[in-house]
């Protein structure tokens, strides 16, 4: 492998765009097609990293960059040169889920709310009992079919919604069970379209692969109902199961196909990592052992690798901005160190979120002190040291233009507040609004914060729900490496999965 | 099969969310902070332009055998434990009273906040008796919720299996204290006066009978003001039945993690 720029030579589109009409009929053909097209011309793209940020929509990463590199600084994201905006609509939601995002953009086919890479003839759960549409084939199948290495890497259960919808189908989420034994196979229920199955399959989840009477490695119980151990049945076909930290980083390439499950559910934050027992590895340590064995045992066709991080979701919805934009940080590590690692020049690398939040970065607060193009006459306590960093999380400060002094800024009843908002969730005060300074009643799990700055506060939310919501704007796509010029305007989140067949020639 | 994105404006309803705003507000607590690594924050304090970036170096993580992270008191012992059950009346800084029962055994801790139908359940970690497995059940929402370790953690009174015994305060904390000659009795047991040395502990004061690691009264002041609690019954052993697992207490409740929990009523 080598290391390369981010910025490889524009290259020229070699697939016309097919019509509506067309795009349709190359669905419903077999996977064969795949084949065609390969023998029509070299693809542009050997192998493929697709990134998703769940609920990283782009006031998150725009908050990530200040909290990570600084105001001016550059997340590996700003650095990505093809760049694009991506419609998130599920076929039933105008604000989407998950499993009906990712099922979009890994099969190409619009989906409801709910639903696992089948069609919007499927509804959640098929509540009118009248039967599901046929499944959509997912990148992942394809790939396969076409002679590459698979794999998925996640921080959420592997069985979760996004990770899922690379080798699963299934008319609700909420089936995790089932899409264990659908990656697994020797099973009745194996996706047959995955040939010889996922070459690498990380993430948590250990519980959705043990029978509840049984305790896996970390002393917590499995939530199978069938008796079975999935760990030692994945071993007996053959694969290589792993589940701390220490297992990961020795894997070498002989060993694959491997199982690594490194939670009995969700890996924990990476804020929370040094609390696991048994060590979990960091989605960038994810990242580049699986694109170092997926190179390793690829052979001209290359791999196709997903890497989600998967829980920028879950503190948004918990209201704790400190977390998502850790997490965040972790996935745009995790994308600078991939793109340093392959060879962009035949590896394509998107990323883009599934949806976004209701977050925002509101106000005028103003960059920290030593970075102002001037000196104030007066500031603050507050305000006279901290990093940029301390600015976007603490209470907004304001310039006062007619004194020349910074302090903080107030709503109407004098009280301030701080730029990281949502519109809604647990973040909701009941009672009347106090200075956030003084806050010490809304923390993370019963934490009582500092201040703002604490990485348990929970910013403020306007209408009270137990939890915050998903976003229904666009997000962003980036791309880097070979075929990545199609990133551009703005695409349906089914486009997405257009950009990287044709890339790879699939 | 459809290959656009069209969206269907007819689609199912979606469910409201629920208007009970979850804090987990049962316990009394004071922040810890879990601290960033240094070396990671300032390698990442770059505006290099548009340059090539290099590959970093993954991080050192915590192997099995390395627990520091996790720095829990191994005291007091659980294995001897007396079995009972302490029902407080808590007032949170002028608020209106409010009332907390611990529920303890050797294996188990619960507390229990009879008000608002909230419970936080620990059971000792099988593998590392330090830690705690922790389940917050909601009646109002008829769900048991598994919380992950990084989630109990936030809250240092609950991070540990040691501190968790003690229902509002920390080990450490409680170990900062120094014995008065004064005592009381209540319940039948003598309470000793534990106070603390300096003007800068949040933890005031314990009324603590060390036999029965259990306290009559406690006292906390920090800058959001005072919190106290004083015991109002004392039951030994722990009542009948308030120490089962929650799955097996409400068996018609569902149970999800509490982060699966936060996806599903946001999504319906
Ligand atoms: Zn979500």
């Amino acid at each position: 492998m080598l290391a390369r720029s981010l910025h490889p030579a524009p290259k020229s589109p070699r697939f016309s765009i097919p019509g509506r009409l067309g795009l349709t009929a190359w669905l419903a053909c077999a996977l064969p097609c795949g084949s065609f097209a390969q023998e029509a011309t070299r693809p542009e793209a050997r192998n493929a990293i697709f990134f998703v940020g769940d609920g990283m929509g782009i006031s998150t990463v725009t908050a990530a960059r200040v909290f990570s590199v600084g105001v001016d600084g550059q997340l590996a994201l700003d650095t990505m040169p093809f760049h694009a905006l991506s419609r998130t609509a599920s076929s039933d939601s105008i604000t989407a889920d998950s499993a009906a995002t990712m099922s979009a953009m890994i099969t190409g086919v619009s989906t409801n709310n709910g639903v696992i890479s089948m069609g919007a003839e499927s509804e959640p759960a098929d509540f009118n009992m009248d039967g599901d549409g046929p499944p959509a084939t997912t990148l992942f199948e394809l790939a396969k079919a076409a002679g590459k290495r698979i794999g998925v890497v996640t921080t959420t259960r592997v069985t979760h919604a996004t990770p899922a919808a690379c080798y699963a189908h299934g008319n609700h989420r909420d089936a995790e069970n089932d899409f264990a034994l659908q990656a697994l196979p020797t099973d009745a229920s194996y996706n047959p379209a995955l040939l010889g199955g996922l070459d690498l399959l990380a993430g948590g989840g250990r519980r959705q692969f043990l029978d509840a009477s049984m305790t896996d490695e970390e002393g917590e119980a499995g939530r199978r109902s069938d008796g079975r151990d999935l760990r030692a049945e994945f071993q007996a076909a053959n694969y290589e199961y792993v589940w701390n930290a220490e297992q990961w980083s020795a894997l070498g390439v002989e060993q694959l196909p491997v199982l690594a499950l490194f939670n009995s559910s969700h890996m924990e934050y990476e804020h929370d990592r040094a609390l696991d027992l048994g060590g979990e590895p960091s989605l960038v340590e994810l990242t580049l052992k699986a694109v170092e064995l997926l190179e390793a045992s690829a052979d001209d066709n290359g791999w196709l690798l997903l890497v989600e991080a998967g829980r920028i979701d879950h503190a948004h919805h918990g209201g704790n901005a400190f977390r998502a934009l850790r997490e965040t940080e972790q996935l745009d590590r995790a994308v600078e160190a991939a793109s340093a690692a392959v060879n962009l020049e035949e590896t394509l690398v998107l990323v883009t979120a599934d949806h976004s939040h209701g977050f925002v970065l509101a106000g005028y607060p103003l960059r920290p002190l030593e970075e102002l193009p001037y000196k104030p006459r007066d500031w603050d306590e507050g305000f006279a040291t901290g990093s940029a960093r301390d600015r976007l999380l603490d209470v907004a400060y304001h310039l006062n233009a007619r004194t020349g002094e910074v302090r903080a800024a107030r709503d109407a009843n004098g009280v301030p507040y701080t730029a990281l908002l949502y519109a809604s969730g647990p973040g909701s005060r009941t009672a009347a609004r106090v200075d956030p300074r003084e806050d010490k009643a809304n923390g993370w799990f019963g934490a009582e914060p500092t201040g703002p700055r604490d990485p348990n506060y929970r910013q403020e939310a306007h209408v009270p729900l137990s939890s915050e919501t998903h976003g229904g704007e666009d997000v962003s796509l980036y791309g880097v490496g070979a075929g990545s010029h199609r990133v551009r305007g703005t695409l349906s989140n089914t486009e997405i999965f257009q950009v990287m067949r044709r890339a790879l020639g699939l | 099969m459809r290959s656009d994105s069209e969206s269907q404006p007819e689609g199912p309803p979606r469910r409201g969310a629920a208007a009970v705003v979850l804090t987990v507000v049962i316990t009394v607590v004071i922040w810890r902070a879990l601290e960033v690594p240094g070396d990671a924050a300032s390698a990442l304090q770059r505006t290099d332009g548009l340059t090539a970036l290099e590959t970093l170096e993954p991080r050192a993580t915590p192997r099995l055998s390395e627990t520091q992270a996790f720095s829990s008191p191994a005291w007091p012992g659980a294995a001897s434990r007396p079995s009972l059950s302490a029902t407080y009346l808590r007032s949170v800084r002028g608020a209106v009273d409010e009332v907390f029962v611990l529920h303890r055994d050797a294996a188990r801790v619960s507390w229990q906040s009879p008000d608002s139908g909230r419970r936080v359940d620990f059971e000792q970690h099988g593998l590392d008796p330090r830690r705690v497995l922790s389940q917050l059940s909601v009646r109002d929402e008829g769900v048991v919720l598994d919380l992950a370790l990084g989630d109990a953690a936030s809250d240092p009174s609950a991070a540990s299996w040691a501190d968790c015994s003690l229902g509002g305060f920390t080990v450490q904390e409680l170990t900062a204290l120094r014995p008065t000659e004064a005592t009381r009795e209540a319940f039948g047991v003598e309470f000793r006066e534990l106070r603390a040395v300096g003007e800068h502990e949040a933890l005031r004061e314990v009324w603590w009978n060390a036999e029965l690691e259990v306290a009559l009264e406690w006292r906390r002041v920090d800058a959001s003001g005072e919190v106290r609690q004083v015991l109002q019954d004392l039951q030994r052993p722990a009542r009948a039945g308030e120490l089962r697992d929650p799955v097996e207490r409400h068996p018609e409740w569902r149970r999800l993690d509490f982060a699966d929990w936060l996806d599903e009523v946001s999504e319906g």
